[in-house]
This record gives C-alpha cells, structure tokens and sequence, in this order.
C-alpha cells in the first residue's frame, strides 16, 4: 500500500466508509492481536480487546490528522483497551482469564522454536513495561524510538526496557527448555 | 525476530475468525454511530513538561528504593575498611543552625533516631534515573547493562539539571540574556581542552588526544587506573562473584588550572547475607594533566547519593551535590547500633581512599522532613596540581530543586502537609501518591570559601505555600526571584527573607489591583487541549505570565506558540507593577518576543530549543515546523521542515504571528480536537535562516540520545570556528535475501541480524522476502553553519568517525557527545567514534574508533 493510498483510505475512512477503514486495518491486524495476546494472556480477551479497539478506532477516527500516524495511533488505542482489561483482572472481574489459562496454551513446542503458549507466558511473567515495550518491539515491529512517542517513556528507558525484558524473556524461554529436556 | 514471533505465533495460535479483515468490516458497517471511548476530556491538560514535573514532583516526593524481602545484615565488611575517624566521645560538636530556619544540628545517636524514625514507604518503587538504576537483588549487571545505564545517568543529569534550566518560555530581551548571576544549569561538559589537549568523557571512560590537526594523536591513557574506586570498590566480593567490572558512569568535567575534574555516578554493589544491594554513590577525580603524556590522579572522592548538580567558581571552589535515597537501607545497622559509636547504618565518605563518616558537626536534620532520604554536599579546593576536600554537609532532606548563583547553592525542598487519599496509579509496578498543601524549605549553601568549605547560610520557609519544583530563577540587585511550578513567584533578600509573593493570579490581584484571574477563560464546553495558562518566567525583576497552547494538530504530541499576557515589574517588591497586559488576545503589538517551550521539542509546530547568543544583538535558536503538504506525505516521510535561525534580540525586529488552538472534542473522546481557532503572539525577528537537511533526524540531533538540544548547542558553538556544528548519521545496512527456510532457521544469538518484509499484494495476498544483515555502517557526521555579518552559510559536513556494527538493534545507541575547534580543524566526538577533519578542505585527517 503505497502511501498516497493510505492517506486516501484515511479520508475515506473519516468519512465512515467501513471498507476503507479494514482495509487500513488488514495491515496490521495481525500485530495488533498478537501484541494483545503477549499482554494479556488470553486469546478471548485479546480478541475482545482488538475488536473494542477498531470500534473506538473508527468511531473517533476523524481525530487523526496525519495518516501516516495511523498504525501507531491504533496500537495507542489498543493499549488504552489492554490496560483496561488489565484493570479487571486487578479488580477481580474477570477472574479466570489470567495469563496462561486455557487448553491452547498446552501445546507442546517444537524443537528449536518457542510455542505460542511458552512465548505469551513468557511475557507474562515480565514486568508490565517490559511487557509492552518489549511486544510492541518484537511484535509491533516498532523501533525504539517510535515506543518511545508511543508511551510516552523515553528513548534510552524503552532501550533499556527492551533489553531488560529480552534477557527476562530468554532466561524464562532458557528455563523452560531445560525443564522439557 | 519482530516478523519470526508473529510467525510462530501465527502457527501456534491462529487469529480468531471474527478479526479478519472482513468480518471488521461487517461489523463496522453494523455499527450505529456514535461515540464509544467514554473517557472525557474534563480538565485542562497540562503540557507534557509540566505533566512530567509534577509527576516527577509526586514521585520524588514518595520515591523510595525498596528490597522487599531482603535481610540486609551489614557492609561487606571483606572490602570496606572500617572508619578511621571515630566521633569524639566527650564533647560532640554539633551543626550550629542559630539563624537557620527548620534545621536542627545532630548527632549520630540523633541521625540514629531520625532515619530509624522516618518513613519508609517500601513500595517496588524502582524509578531512580529513568527507572533503570536501582536493581533489585536478583537483578545481574553485565557489560551492556552499564552501558546502557551510563547513558541513563547522563540523561537524567541531563533532564535534571538542563531541562530544569530549559524555562518553558524565554523572553527574548537584552535584559534576560545578559543576566549572568544566576545559573541553573549546574552542567559540567563532555568535551575540554587546554589548547594542547582534547579531554572527552564517554559514557563510562574518559580519552585524551593532542589537540595536533593532522599529527593527532590518541594518549594511551588508563584514567581510571590506581583509583581507590576501580581497585578497591571494583574488586568487592560481589563483584567478583557476578565476575562484573565496576564502571563509572560520567556526567561531565571540568577543567581549571591543570586539573581536570571527571564527575561520576556509579553502583557501589555490596553482598549482604549473600544478597546484592546496590547503593547510588558520585565520585569526582581529579588529574593533574599539566604534562598530556603524564597525567597522574591527583585526588579522589566518593559520597553517597546520585549527582544532582555541581558547580566551580572562578578561583577553584568546587562543589557538588548529591541525593541519596533511602538512608534506611542499612537496616541491621540500626538494630545493632549503640549511642556513640561511629554510624554504620550512614553511608559513607571514601576521600583518596579513607573511609570517613560525615562529621558530627556537619549534619542537618531539617525538621518537617519525614523521610529517610539525604542530600550530601563536599566542595573541593583545585588549584594547579592539586586537589582537596574543604568540607561535607549531610541533611535529611530530599534535593527537590538546586539552582545555583555565584558561589551559593539554593536547595528547594517541599513538605506534604495533609495527606489526601487520592492515589495516583503510574505506570509500571510502582505508584506515586499526591499530596496537598506542600509547604516548601529554601536553603543556601555557600562553597566559595576555601577555608570554610560548604556552609549553610541561610534557611528559610517561605510565608506561603510554594510549588514543589523550582521553574525559574533570577537575581537582580542582591535579590532572589524564584517561580515554582505551581507558577507562584517568591522574591527573596540575601538572607532568605520572603519580600513579596506573587501566588497565581489571585495574589498578582490582591497586590496589583490588576484582576489577572479573568485570563483564565475556559468555557465549559470548549476545553483547550494542551492549554496551560498563567505560567510565569522571569527575566531579571520582571515577571511575565504567558499562556501556552499545545498543538495537536498533526495528532501527535505537544507543541505550540506562546502568548504575553501579562508583565509584571517586582523590581520594587512592595509595589509590583503590571506594566502590560493583553488578557483577550486582540493586540500583542507591544508584547515581548518568546521562545519557548521546550516540551514541544518533538512534534512541536515551532521547536524552541536552548539559545545561543552570539552577540548583544542576536541569537541562535533552531525551530521545525510540519511541511506544507505534510497531510499528503506517509509514514516514512520526513513530516518536518528544521531550521537554524539567527534571530534578533532588538524588539524593534519581533513580528507578530498566528497560529490556531484547538478545542478537546468530547464527542470523539480523549486526545480529538475540533477545528481550531486563531491566536497572535510574538516572535523575534529572523534575520537570517537556513533550512536543516532531511536526514538530520531528531534524535541523532542531540547528544542524550533523546535528551534536550539545548546542550548540545551550547557545547557545539564554536566561537573560534564561528560555526555550530549540528549532529546527524548516515546509516548504510549492508544485507543479502535469505530463504524462508534460513530465516526460520536462525536462532535467537542472531537477533538484530536478521528482519523479514511482507508486503500487500493488490489481489489480497501478501508477499514476505527475508533479509539477513552483514554489516552496518554508521557514519556519525556534524553539520557546520558559519555564523558571521549577519548570516548563515551552509559549511558542510564533517566527520565524527564511523561505526561498524552488525546488530541493527544498537543501531542508535550511539550518543554524540561535542566537538572541538583548533587552528582550522574540527574534532568531532561520538561515544564510540572521533574524527579530525581540516574544515578548509573538508578532509578527515585522523579517526579513532570504539573510544569507550
């Protein structure tokens, strides 16, 4: 998709054409469920949580003035949706949907990879801003610098997040192996 | 790796049905308008500088450091000899604090019963510099962990000190460039040369070469080498057993009389019950470098805390000082200690390697503190070929806000005074809690007095209730103008006699007649985005207020114009006088020109940045602004036009512009703004502007590696070049296609080395090629602008080294850290790079690579 495109999809988009709007969408869908799955935990309510996200996306998508921005203003509301849901668990309201539950988290992992249920678990078990430095980095495909303007942290803290939490995640992924073997 | 997870995830874990593309759509076209995002814009917001103070304010307030859990039974007494200068058991000197409002002298046992008796609050509260340096016990450093957090250390001096200078708006008057008493930049620089030598301090190292043009030379040179702090500190037993290097992370140096002065951070990491506690220390070294290939260590000094300003007069007094956090950390220490004895559960002073406490004499508990934080202050004697310690303060106070003018530091500490319950969750594992009420405590120290050393002169609180961070500072005719951000102004006498106040708008009232709360305008249905109004900045004895408007119109972060609304003229503090005014905005004809805002430093329309001033009749300042067709360009465009202006500090020159201020649209939720409305406002006159290329991105544009620009301006104006030197880099990614099978197969060693493409296809499919990196190379550059008649000229690039790497994830790590200008040659520096380059040919004489 070229970038005139995307801009033109943008202002169709603003003008309610559902059409446009998945089709900026297809770009990225695929990033935004899979950063949801690493910071929740679960496949529901990382579904529920991209799918609450597009609707708050495109019903306050006249507010985005540059297109370019549109990846990254949808990760933001994304966030927005993840922390909230966080916040239930807190809360207690949606006990039974912590980290790691479900029957698809116990499929075994192949040699040399790391399964879905490993790698999300792993997540899990980061630090919260680790935890989402870290998926936006190694899921969003976001660069530092971008993490940064996106959660308002700063550049070197995001770096030192990532590193932090990509060493964690190793020792987690390393631990998990051994016990396997 | 980005690619390869969602691969494997996509494999393990398919996305449901219902988040395809085309099911959105099914769904969005069911969708009734409306609004969902129920978060509503019902309060002004604040500028992002603002918000970050106060929530830097709230933090600091209640930061302490925890180690939930550990058992900490006392120093590793294997490597830290035991103190050799015991309290005086018969007659114990204490601080004498006559005249000294809300300080009381202490001994030990009473320091015992204050840090025993204070808070502490032992939440998982990790946000030291950036949240980065305070490790828990579990953490383990390695080499590239130091690294990174030397770079965080430097950027939260940086943020500490120069972004506290960075006021929010400057006013552009001969009066407030030529006030040079006060000074709030408490900043040592990176690079100084005595005209043979060229001193750098790289992250953790500092490199020396002979300031020769083309004969260039690098001086081998250990500096660290024969310090107490690398072979005693360095070989702690937990060290060793994490098989770790102590490094220092550098702030900055200074340079007088032959004896350049490094100042550092570092982890004092001690074993405790077999735990790892680390404790924040600062350190200075001294070295007489009067001989280049000669340089021997002169003097050495360590204190608790994290470096929170310095400063050197002009015949040598140097001081400094420092915060440290949790005076409580020592716990056994306090169970097992004993009235008299020699205070274990304080932190120590290491002077050339003596292990000292604070003198009795020298502490100061400051009484409406409650909290086991402590600020160390030392000052120092340097004189050609020798250093010494003239004397060491300790108070229990947090270091909330530290100016300095002349020889005196001005410390800002704040006091809760009724709690509220309201607790505001931050990000991450901690939470900060806000107060109410703060009532704040001015002190000054004095370092000037060689004999003496540090002293405490002056002690007040202030009548009325202050803000909790110190946002400007002036001093005209033996008085002292402080603002807080709360936006009160306080003026003081010498001895810290509050003369007048100016709380807001309401007190400018009460003192003026002048009803300056009507400036206030905020409709119930028209919030401002971004809005911040009635900030004061000083210029001398004036005090302007002005409003400032965010602007969000590329939907990204703060930015925006300022606008005069009100001056206020205190240099008579029993009658103020509102000498202008313009409360609707209809003229600002007579207004002052600002700069201002350096919060809007990212996506700000207009960037304002640190000023440099050539001359008493211009400036140098640099702006951005969104190209014209920025709503046409992609997401990798350049959106943004940077220019280097040299602006005119005569009024006569300022012109009058418009910008638009946008409205909060509830309707669309949080962060939606509605079309905007204009405003005027001031600005000084251009004489001269030049357009920054493309390729200077932002962030290789300043030395922090995100921090301010500001300093790196300051430090890359040469006046001897007449030229500033602005940094860029030019990355040039050597790689070759893989398979998908190769790429699938690399494993998690190769990370950074590898990245896969997918493409959209028009006909709905998608289309990934897999790439494998061979090499980057990193060519670190600055940029020259000639300064001279009035105009700019584009000089060109010059070298400052190139950078080989093969991980394109450290690709940015690089920091730039100044330059130096010599006979007709520039020496550029970057943390991992230099080069020498005659700026009359434009040809790189000398380049040294992976300096520290």
């Amino acid at each position: 998709m070229n970038r005139r495109t995307r801009a033109g999809l943008v202002e169709r988009a603003v003008k309610g054409d559902a059409k446009a709007f998945a089709e900026l969408y297809s770009g990225i869908y695929k990033k935004l469920y899979y950063y949801a799955l690493a910071n929740l935990g679960s496949s529901e309510d990382a579904a529920d949580a991209v799918q609450d996200a597009v609707l708050d996306a495109f019903d306050s998508i006249g507010g985005l003035k540059n297109a370019a921005a549109f990846d990254s203003w949808l990760f933001s509301i994304l966030s927005a949706r993840i922390k909230r849901k966080q916040a239930e668990y807190v809360q207690g309201r949606n006990f039974g949907a912590e980290l790691g539950e479900g029957k698809e988290n116990d499929l075994p992992a192949e040699d040399g990879a790391f399964s879905q249920c490993e790698i999300v678990e792993g997540f899990s078990q980061l630090e919260e801003k680790q935890r989402l430095c870290l998926s936006l980095y190694t899921i969003g495909g976001y660069r530092t610098g971008e993490i940064a303007e996106m959660t308002g942290l700063r550049p070197s803290t995001v770096r030192s997040l990532i590193s932090r939490g990509r060493k964690k995640l190793r020792e987690i992924l390393d631990i998990k192996k051994e016990v396997k073997k | 790796m980005r690619r390869n997870i969602i691969s494997r995830l996509e494999e393990e874990n398919s996305i449901p049905e219902r988040l395809s593309p085309e099911n959105i759509r099914a769904m969005l076209e069911k969708r009734l308008p409306g609004p969902i995002i129920g978060a509503k814009l019902n309060e002004v917001r604040l500028n992002g500088r603002k918000q970050g103070l106060l929530r830097a304010a709230a933090a600091a307030a209640v930061m302490v450091i925890a180690f939930g859990g550990l058992a900490i039974s006392g120093m590793d007494r294997q490597t830290t000899p035991a103190p050799n200068s015991p309290a005086a058991e018969e007659s114990v000197r204490i601080a004498d604090t006559q005249g000294l409002s809300g300080l009381r002298g202490a001994t030990y046992n009473s320091l015992y019963n204050y840090l025993k008796g204070s808070v502490s609050e032992s939440h998982s509260y990790r946000d030291g510099p950036d949240n980065a340096y305070i490790l828990t016990a579990d953490d383990k450093l390695d080499v590239d962990d130091e690294t990174e957090i030397a770079r965080q250390f430097r950027d939260y001096y940086d943020r500490y000190t120069v972004d506290a200078e960075m006021k929010s708006v400057r006013v552009v008057t001969q009066k407030g460039f030529d006030s040079p008493e006060v000074d709030m930049s408490l900043r040592p620089e990176l690079v100084k040369s005595d005209g043979k030598t060229v001193f750098v301090a790289g992250l953790s190292d500092i490199a020396a070469y002979t300031a020769d043009g083309d004969h260039t030379r690098r001086i081998e040179k250990d500096f660290f080498e024969g310090t107490y702090f690398r072979n005693t500190m360095g070989q702690n037993a937990a060290f060793q057993a994490k098989n770790h290097t102590l490094k220092p992370y550098i702030i900055g140096m200074y340079l007088k009389d032959e004896v350049l002065t490094v100042l550092f951070d570092f982890h004092n990491v001690e074993e405790m019950d077999t735990k790892l506690v680390v404790t924040e220390y600062c350190g200075i070294c001294a070295f007489d470098v009067s001989n280049a290939d000669d340089i021997s260590l002169i003097y050495e000094f360590e204190q608790p805390g994290t470096l929170k300003g310095s400063g050197l007069t002009e015949d040598g007094s140097l001081a400094i000082v420092s915060e440290y956090f949790n005076g409580k950390r020592r716990l056994s220490h306090f169970v097992s200690y004993k009235e008299g004895e020699v205070p274990a559960f304080a932190p120590f002073l290491f002077d050339c390697g003596s292990v000292e406490p604070v003198p009795e004499d020298s502490i100061y508990i400051a009484n409406k503190n409650e909290n086991s934080a402590m600020t160390y202050m030392s000052s120092f004697s340097l004189s050609t070929g020798r250093a010494e310690r003239t004397g060491t303060l300790l108070m229990t106070c947090f270091c909330e806000s530290l100016v300095t003018a002349g020889d005196s530091f001005y410390l800002c500490n704040t006091y809760l005074g009724k709690k509220e319950d309201e607790r505001v969750e931050s990000f991450g594992d901690g939470y900060a809690t806000y107060y109410a009420d703060p009532q704040s405590h001015i002190i000054r120290a004095d370092y000037g007095d060689k004999d003496r050393g540090i002293a405490i002169t002056a002690a007040k609180y202030p009548d009325s209730i202050f803000g909790t961070f110190l946002t400007d500072c002036s001093m005209e005719e033996g008085r002292l103008y402080l603002c807080s951000s709360d936006g009160a102004v306080y003026v003081f006498d010498k001895d810290l006699e509050e003369l007048t106040d100016l709380n807001g708008y309401d007190s400018a009232y009460n003192s003026t007649g002048f009803n300056m709360g009507i400036m206030k305008k905020i409709e119930e249905d028209q919030i401002y985005v971004g809005y911040t109004s009635g900030i004061p900045v000083l210029d001398g004895s004036d005090v302007y207020y002005f409003d400032c408007y965010d602007d969000g119109t590329l939907g990204l972060s703060a930015g925006g114009g300022c606008v005069c609304r009100c001056m206020v003229d205190l240099s008579d503090p029993d009658k103020p006088d509102v000498t202008y005014y313009d409360l609707d905005g209809r003229s600002q004809s007579d207004a002052p020109a600002l700069e201002g805002d350096l919060s809007s430093f990212w996506y700000g329309r207009t960037l304002f940045t640190d000023l440099v001033k050539m001359s008493n009749k211009e400036y140098l300042s640099v702006y951005v602004q969104p190209k014209e067709n920025y709503e046409d360009l992609g997401e990798e465009d350049n959106l943004y036009e940077r220019y280097l202006a040299l602006r005119s500090l005569d009024p006569e020159d300022s012109f009058t512009y418009t910008d638009h201020l946008n409205y909060g649209d509830e309707e669309h939720g949080m962060g939606k703004i509605k079309p905007q409305e204009s405003y005027t406002a001031r600005a000084a006159g251009i004489k001269d502007s030049i357009k920054l290329s493309d390729d200077m991105a932002f962030s290789s544009m300043t030395t922090g590696g995100g921090g301010s620009l500001g300093f790196s301006t300051m430090s890359l104006y040469s006046k001897d070049a007449g030229a500033v030197f602005m940094p860029h880099k030019e990355k040039t990614v050597s790689q070759h296609e893989i398979t998908q099978e190769e790429y699938e197969a690399l494993t998690y060693e190769d990370m950074g080395r590898f990245y896969a493409e997918t493409e959209n296809n028009e006909d709905g499919t998608f289309t990934t090629r897999y790439y494998y990196i061979d090499e980057i190379e990193i060519k670190n550059r600055f940029r020259g602008y000639g300064v001279s008649g009035g105009r700019l000229t584009d000089l060109g690039d010059f070298s400052a080294g190139t950078w080989v790497i093969f991980d394109d994830r450290i690709s940015d790590e690089v920091s730039f850290v100044g330059t130096y200008y010599k006979d007709g040659y520039l020496y550029a520096f970057t943390t991992a790079t230099m080069a020498v380059t005659d700026m009359e040919t434009g040809e790189t004489v000398f380049e040294d690579g992976e300096m520290m």
